[in-house]
């Protein structure tokens, strides 16, 4: 297929290739902020990558295509992921590990009223301080995206994971 | 209540299982070969899931129209949860007479009959085999003898009760019903959660924890451990020890009924000993703690059923448990989160919201699947060794506050003794 058909499909919005690339670039940038702030189990840099009025959840493919609302990890509202991320680092209890999280596959999928409509995969790899890594959770972020002041944020995350069952828990956001 | 009655023939590692001894102190003692022999687990599947009890299957509203099916589990056996014509419903292993492959390869849908990839044997929603390919050969050969009785070879039917949209079954025909196999306690709490109003289906959340299926059911009949790991749940007040609340075995012990009141954040005598509790942090979003008062009696409750599932109700959300063991050391639990028809929007709003204190990433469940798995861990390498079980004395008499274990010895009790140790 010619890229610009391609660029076209992609972008759902009449966007030139130059511009769907900068684009890219710019989700990229965000993408990879997100994931190293979930690598580095930094709760509260984890919150700075929400608008106000957002909405993340881990969800399953199960819970996502079959339309049920329930997610295995939601936040309703920037102060839902607030104390999400308090509770990370206050309350909860858990075994110490490592995280990396490695993402493949953005797309951009549309752009409406100032929003960008995009996607990603994720894969994400689990060390225990004596044990062998393992992958976790595979699946793809649904994500909507807007402008913030000078950087992009997430309105609406979704981590829709493949994974039939989580490997005995959910602790850092994916 | 009718106990369970031994088996008259049983396999190779049931019989191995009796070799083992249990601790001379009795029930206020868990010999740590429970968690990880797989002679015991082999046991425990024969005679508890597949024995003469009632396990939880699925929810009315997972399956609300003829035809519509979903696969469950009774153990570590698969069986399909169908609607039938006249909208009553059927249990049936999932597994073909023929070879025993799996018949059904989906995990839910809606299905006329039911027909076996491999050579396409068919069965009906009821689990009778309506049809054999080439049951009369081809071109006047083969085909199977003219004494195969197609009616003997249908799938394996299981006993079913619905009990207020909640849907159990039995392989075993002898199974006493579903009241009297509750008792009167378990039963009036199962149906204050499902009083036969419409329920409405929320979502799943599944995980496997690689610790012993008994670990996770203990740990429900267990209100002491709340008061100490979950600093969640003791900071903003959904679960404390110095709450009004109950422990309560159920008929021989085998289930157990724990209760509490969600009190909101306070101080007292008894955070002095809660050495999570923290006084400094409050949430930005309160809703996350603050329920709307949905049952009169204000009570949240968590019901160990045996063997299968816990029925929790806290805050406002409504969750069953259901718990699938794999393997002497691994078990899946499959939440599944509902509500009801007539929920308010601004109750099914905070249905959603406090489904998040619970499953895989719950504020207070993720304590409890990283700690099970470290008893796993302990148990596996002190099989000789045993827990000590007697906070709250050593007998199994109800009591009426938290600092206690004897649900966990009501249920050792009535374990020791129906598997024979």
């Amino acid at each position: 297929m010619p890229v610009e058909t391609a660029a076209k499909m992609e972008s759902g919005a009449g966007m030139d290739r130059a511009e769907l690339r900068e684009l890219k670039q710019e989700l990229w940038e965000l993408y990879e902020d997100y994931a190293h702030a979930c690598d580095r189990q930094d709760f509260q840099a984890w919150t700075t990558f929400f608008t106000q009025d957002c909405e993340y959840k881990a969800i399953s493919k199960e819970n996502f295509d079959e339309g049920l609302p329930h997610a295995t990890l939601y936040c309703d509202g920037l102060g839902m992921v607030k104390d999400r991320a308090l509770a990370l680092g206050e309350t909860a209890v858990f075994e110490p590990r490592h995280l990396r999280h490695f993402i493949s596959g953005l797309r951009v999928n549309g752009l409406s009223d100032g929003a960008i409509e995009a996607q990603a995969n994720f894969l994400v790899v689990e060390s225990m301080s004596d044990r062998e890594p393992r992958i976790v959770f595979v699946g793809t972020y649904v994500d909507r995206v807007v402008r913030d002041g000078d950087g992009l944020k997430f309105q609406s995350r979704q981590a829709v994971f493949d994974n039939y069952r989580v490997l005995a828990s959910l602790v850092v956001p994916i | 209540m009718a106990s369970i009655p031994l088996q008259e023939t049983e396999s190779r590692e049931a019989e191995e299982a009796k070799n083992r001894r249990w601790p001379a102190e009795g029930y206020t003692r868990i010999p740590y070969w429970v968690y990880t022999d797989e002679s015991v687990f082999k046991k425990e599947m024969e005679r508890f899931f597949h024995g003469p009890t009632w396990n939880y299957v699925a929810l009315d509203c997972e399956i609300p129209n003829p035809g519509d099916f979903k696969r469950s589990w009774i153990g570590n056996t698969q069986v399909i949860v169908v609607r039938d014509k006249d909208g009553s419903v059927n249990v049936v292993e999932n597994r073909c007479a023929h070879k025993g492959s799996l018949v059904c390869w989906k995990n839910k849908g809606n299905a006329k009959d039911f027909t076996c990839p491999y050579h396409q044997w068919n069965y009906d929603l009821k689990g009778n085999l309506q049809g054999v390919p080439l049951k009369r050969g081809a071109l006047g050969q083969g085909g199977m003898p003219k004494d195969f009785d197609q009616k003997k070879w249908g799938l394996r039917k299981l006993q079913v009760t619905n009990r207020g949209g909640s849907i159990w079954a039995s392989f075993d025909p002898e199974v006493p019903d579903f009241e009297s196999y509750c008792g009167p306690e378990v039963l009036s709490y199962v149906d204050r959660i499902f009083p036969g109003k419409g329920l409405r289906l929320l979502g799943y959340s599944r995980q496997i924890i690689p610790c012993n299926w008994k670990m996770y059911f203990e740990n429900l009949k267990d209100p002491y451990h709340a008061t100490l790991l979950h600093a969640f749940f003791i900071t903003f007040g959904l679960w404390r020890a110095d709450s009004k609340s109950e422990s309560v075995p159920g008929t021989d012990g085998r289930h157990g009924i724990m209760v509490s009141r969600n009190e909101g954040k306070k101080t007292s005598e008894a955070t002095k000993d809660m050495s999570r509790f923290k006084g400094e942090f409050d949430l930005e979003d309160k809703d996350t703690v603050t329920p709307i008062a949905e049952f009169p009696d204000r009570k949240v409750v968590g019901i160990t059923l045996f063997p299968s599932v816990v029925l929790q109700q806290q805050a406002n959300t409504l969750g069953m448990r259901h718990i699938i063991p794999r393997s002497a050391k691994e078990v899946e639990v499959s939440w599944t989160f509902f509500g009801y028809e007539d929920d308010s929007p601004e109750l099914a709003r905070l249905r959603l919201r406090h489904s998040n204190l619970m499953g895989p990433a719950g504020f207070v469940s993720i304590d409890d699947s990283e700690v099970l798995t470290q008893c796993q861990f302990g148990a596996n390498g002190a099989e000789d060794g045993v827990a000590v079980i007697e906070m709250g004395g050593k007998d199994t008499e109800p009591q009426d506050h938290m600092v206690t274990e004897v649900l966990i010895r009501s249920f050792y009790k009535f374990y020791k003794e129906a598997m024979g140790f």
